[in-house]
């Protein structure tokens, strides 16, 4: 018996690949057992999944990489391009791998086999797995495996992904293959197509751009115009490049062929001959299930009228499913927060906790069951295969707008909330297309505006009937708000098409998988990757910039705001305390004149008249006397007397206490840096008639546009604990006044900051999430520049024309 | 057999692109129609996809080579077209890039 080798092989890695909807990602699971790790490839969005799995008699470990779905290696999407640089390992992060997967769609060989070959030259050991082989079964297709082993060059392993068959022998025969040969068992391209090529490989290797896969790339380069190909070398190569491509193409199409066809033409005509000498069809293919469905789904109007109700079941239960649960999560928050407060002690740090960290942080998981009930019905949908109908019927009209059908689910998905929406515009194939549709995405109206609209539409605009009595002008107004983004989203697209993300007119290619039933574990798993995601990436930048703007709002609390206030305390005390001196000494010559409330008859008064209150569940006053006075049956005493006093009094005292400190955090938010700055734009925001309140609490809502109710209720000295219902923050704000004296709200002034928040970019989760989706930067700031130059605007049309006619 | 209507249609539709109109009565038909011309239902036989677009390659990597059969499962703008046992959308884009030669019958 041979000596053992070292016990611990290396790892090695192994690609997965394959065409959209053969299966991968089931079979990666199978695979992997579900134990993977998520993340994104540098400089793009695509993400990059990783697990681990041991094969062989050794326990080889083999470190699998689920790669997106590609037809071709002629990139075209920002996955595509991934994929490529995976596989020729350009990838700082990921090795090239050791081995590739060729995932195989059985029931439909000759299209998945173009891809496989394309795979065979990159010049790396491979593994066909061929999946979905019950489907072709049912189809009435048998494969030769052993014979397609053959033709092909490389190891056939026939499996079925749903149920893991043939799974372990898939591990086996990876683990076996690995550091054999290549397959070198390729089409051959015309004569004059491999001139050029050879001629192409070796002008770039003398340039010093030659590679390992030189050829592979060289023949993308050379046939795919335009392509991801060409313009990665092009950023290198220069002009020379793009001429010396011209004259290539130019001598091939001269020859007779066609630069886009020639590739398929020569492959296909490869794959025809193997399939005709593997593939048996026992009957010819008759209409199936999927295709007797889409006579319904994909009608232009049965399907659009299915695909609308969907949509409206689909938000309905967003809004009945997720209000309980945010409910909950957020008294859940708001008791954690009064816990963590009761166990600090009153100042920077228990503000900090509480009014910083679990307010900021609590107020995106408030988001979270909106987000996961959202994702559960995009899950199932796109796993039972109807997405893909649903981008079919709306690309008509999408089309009109300058983008693609596809947009339409993140679009609609935004009015819910653009976190979960902009994260649904994956699913866009071009890369333009997809951030035209992530830039306006934050203009649908999020159910975050909706506290803002109800506090100033309920306090500023008159609930008069308009129509003739069919509706209300408060809710025409409302109606207005969701209308506004939906509307200048129009032309914002329109314009982002035709300047910023120029191309051919958005067109349709999509392949419409066969309905399947969706499977309980990958919606599942879809949505807690989804969530977890959520919670990580968007929480991590929230939960920063909650902590800014509060430290913003909180310092830099000059010491004589509280030593005036501590002395407005003290003067409030001992008004009481003069009162109730007074009131004893008037009254009770029997009482112990220094502590009057001590005295157990005014005690034992004082109860009974709390008593009463809680009965009469109202307030007794002076005027009162009479009521109480019967109630108790007799004359009021000495200890009543005083007990009706005290209790005034201590009533007064806390009211007045109440109110300054009230106007303590006001005074500290007003000389606050954030304060500060407030002042400072106020002649910015004159001409949309706010005052400088109202500017900070726009400033201050950046975060989150639902934190400006709260703010406007601290600034107008209420305190931060105010929600759109609080009657208080609204008559705070009809009472608010001008230097001058003129009220500072009227309904021109709530069109105007309602405008202003339905258009702009208060929102630094949805920035966060662009950030994350688009790998850069600079669209988020993009996104916000453009829609608070928008907001500013609408916000000054809004209050210039209202004014007026108002 | 090609509708009088899905005729008219093509004629509508394929506007720029170079069209051989043949005598009706001459079978197989010889005509080469864009997509948007195929009535319900129809076969083909893909004559070519253009080759000035930038979606032409990507056409024929996904199969939609000459002589490829194709059958159009629901026409209009965008389409569904049946291709090899798999069902392929298409946006006007890429119908206009796609020739194809009707044929009569189904090819059994």
């Amino acid at each position: 018996m041979p000596l053992a080798l070292p016990v611990t092989p290396q790892t090695r890695t192994v690609a997965l690949v394959g065409n959209p909807n053969t299966g991968k990602t089931t079979l990666f699971n199978r695979l992997t057992g579900f134990r993977h790790r998520v993340g994104n490839y540098p400089g793009v969005t695509v993400e990059k999944r990783t697990g681990r799995v041991r094969g062989g008699d050794r326990g080889q470990p083999l470190e699998l990489l689920d790669l997106p779905g590609a037809y071709s290696l002629a990139a075209q999407g920002a996955d595509e391009a991934v994929l490529l640089d995976a596989l020729l390992g350009r990838h700082t992060d990921t090795p090239a791998p050791d081995l590739i997967v060729c995932v195989i769609d059985a029931s439909n060989l000759g299209r998945n086999l173009f891809f496989a070959t394309q795979v065979f030259e990159v010049g790396r050991p491979v593994v066909v797995a061929l999946n979905m082989m019950d489907v072709a079964e049912r189809r009435g297709i048998q494969i030769d495996t052993d014979r397609l082993s053959h033709e092909l060059g490389v190891p056939v392993v026939p499996v079925v992904a749903t149920v893991g068959r043939g799974v372990d022998r898939l591990i086996s025969t990876m683990v076996d293959s690995l550091g054999h040969g290549w397959c070198d068992r390729c089409p051959d391209f015309p004569a004059c197509v491999c001139a050029e090529l050879d001629g192409l490989c070796e002008s770039l290797a003398r340039q010093g751009n030659g590679s390992a896969h030189a050829r592979v790339e060289a023949l993308q380069t050379l046939l795919d115009p335009g392509g991801y190909h060409e313009s990665r070398l092009m950023q290198r190569c220069g002009r020379g490049l793009a001429e010396e491509l011209a004259e290539r193409r130019a001598r091939i199409a001269a020859a007779g062929e066609s630069i886009a066809e020639v590739e398929a033409k020569v492959r296909y005509h490869w794959i025809d001959g193997v399939v005709r000498r593997v593939l048996e069809r026992s009957a010819p293919s008759r209409s199936g299930r999927s295709e007797r469905i889409d006579r319904v789904l994909t009608h232009p109007v049965i399907g659009l009228g299915i695909l609308l109700l969907l949509t409206a079941m689909c938000f309905q239960s967003i809004y009945a499913w997720a209000g309980p649960l945010m409910d909950w999560i957020d008294s859940a928050i708001a008791s954690s927060g009064a816990w963590l407060g009761g166990l600090l002690p009153d100042g920077a740090l228990r503000s900090l906790v509480v009014d910083g960290a679990v307010a900021g942080v609590g107020g995106v998981l408030v988001f979270l069951p909106q987000i996961l009930i959202l994702f559960l019905f995009i899950a199932i949908l796109e796993d039972c295969g109807y997405m893909a109908r649903a981008a079919f019927l709306l690309d008509r009209w999408m089309t009109r707008l300058g983008l693609n059908g596809q947009a339409f689910i993140p679009l609609v998905s935004s009015f819910a909330c653009a976190v979960p929406g902009i994260m649904a515009t994956r699913t866009i194939d071009d890369r333009r297309d997809r951030f035209v549709t992530i830039l306006i995405a934050p203009l649908m109206s999020c159910s975050a505006r909706l506290p803002v609209y109800v506090l100033l539409i309920g306090a500023f605009i008159p609930a008069t009937a308009v129509l003739g009595g069919w509706l209300n002008l408060q809710a025409v107004v409302l109606l207005g708000m969701y209308l506004t983004g939906a509307i200048v989203a129009i032309p914002i697209a329109w314009m982002l098409k035709r300047w910023v993300f120029r191309g051919a007119p958005p067109s349709f290619l999509m392949e419409l998988p066969t309905y399947k039933f969706p499977s309980l574990r990958t919606v599942f798993h879809r949505v807690f990757e989804q969530g977890r995601a959520f919670v990580v990436s968007a929480g991590t930048v929230i939960f920063a910039c909650s902590i800014v703007i509060w430290a913003l709002a909180y310092y830099p609390r000059p010491a004589s705001v509280a030593a005036n206030v501590a002395e407005l305390r003290a003067e409030e005390e001992a008004a009481y305390r003069r009162k109730v001196e007074t009131a004893a000494h008037l009254l009770a010559a029997g009482f112990v004149q220094e502590s009057v409330e001590e005295d157990p008859s005014v005690i034992a008064a004082l109860r009974r008249l709390e008593a009463i209150e809680a009965e009469f569940d109202s307030e007794i006053t002076g005027a009162d006397a009479d009521a109480v006075l019967r109630k108790l049956g007799r004359d009021l005493g000495p200890p009543d007397e005083v007990a009706l006093t005290i209790h005034e009094a201590r009533r007064a005292r806390d009211k007045a206490l109440a109110e300054l400190d009230h106007r303590e955090s006001g005074e500290y938010l007003r000389q606050s840096f954030l304060g500060r700055m407030g002042h400072w734009i106020e002649p910015a925001v004159r001409p949309l008639g706010w005052d400088w309140r109202i500017g900070t609490a726009a400033i201050a809502s950046f975060p989150a546009r639902e934190v400006v109710v709260a703010t406007m209720g601290t600034i107008y000295n209420l305190g931060g604990e105010t929600d759109e219902r609080s009657a208080g923050l609204r008559d705070k704000l009809r009472e608010a006044k001008w230097p001058d004296g003129r009220p500072v709200f009227n309904s021109a002034v709530a069109l105007s900051i309602m405008v202003f928040f339905a258009l702009c970019c208060q929102c630094v989760s949805t920035l966060a999430i662009i950030k994350r989706e688009t790998q850069t930067w600079r669209w988020p700031v993009v996104t916000f520049v453009y829609m608070t130059a928008l907001a500013y605007a609408g916000a000054l049309i809004a209050y210039q024309v209202a004014s007026r006619m108002i | 057999m090609l509708t009088f209507e899905a005729k008219a249609r093509a004629k509508d539709c394929v506007r720029g692109n170079r069209v051989r109109r043949s005598n009706p009565a001459c079978v197989p038909a010889l005509e080469r129609l864009t997509l948007q011309g195929l009535a319900a239902n129809a076969f083909a036989i893909v004559a070519g996809v253009g080759t000035s677009q930038a979606a032409a390659k990507r056409l024929a990597d996904m199969g939609f080579v000459r002589g490829a059969r194709i059958q159009m499962v629901r026409p209009g703008t965008p389409c569904i077209v049946r291709l090899d046992g798999t069902f392929v959308g298409l946006g006007r884009g890429h119908q206009e890039c796609i020739l194809v030669s009707p044929m009569e019958t189904s090819p059994a």
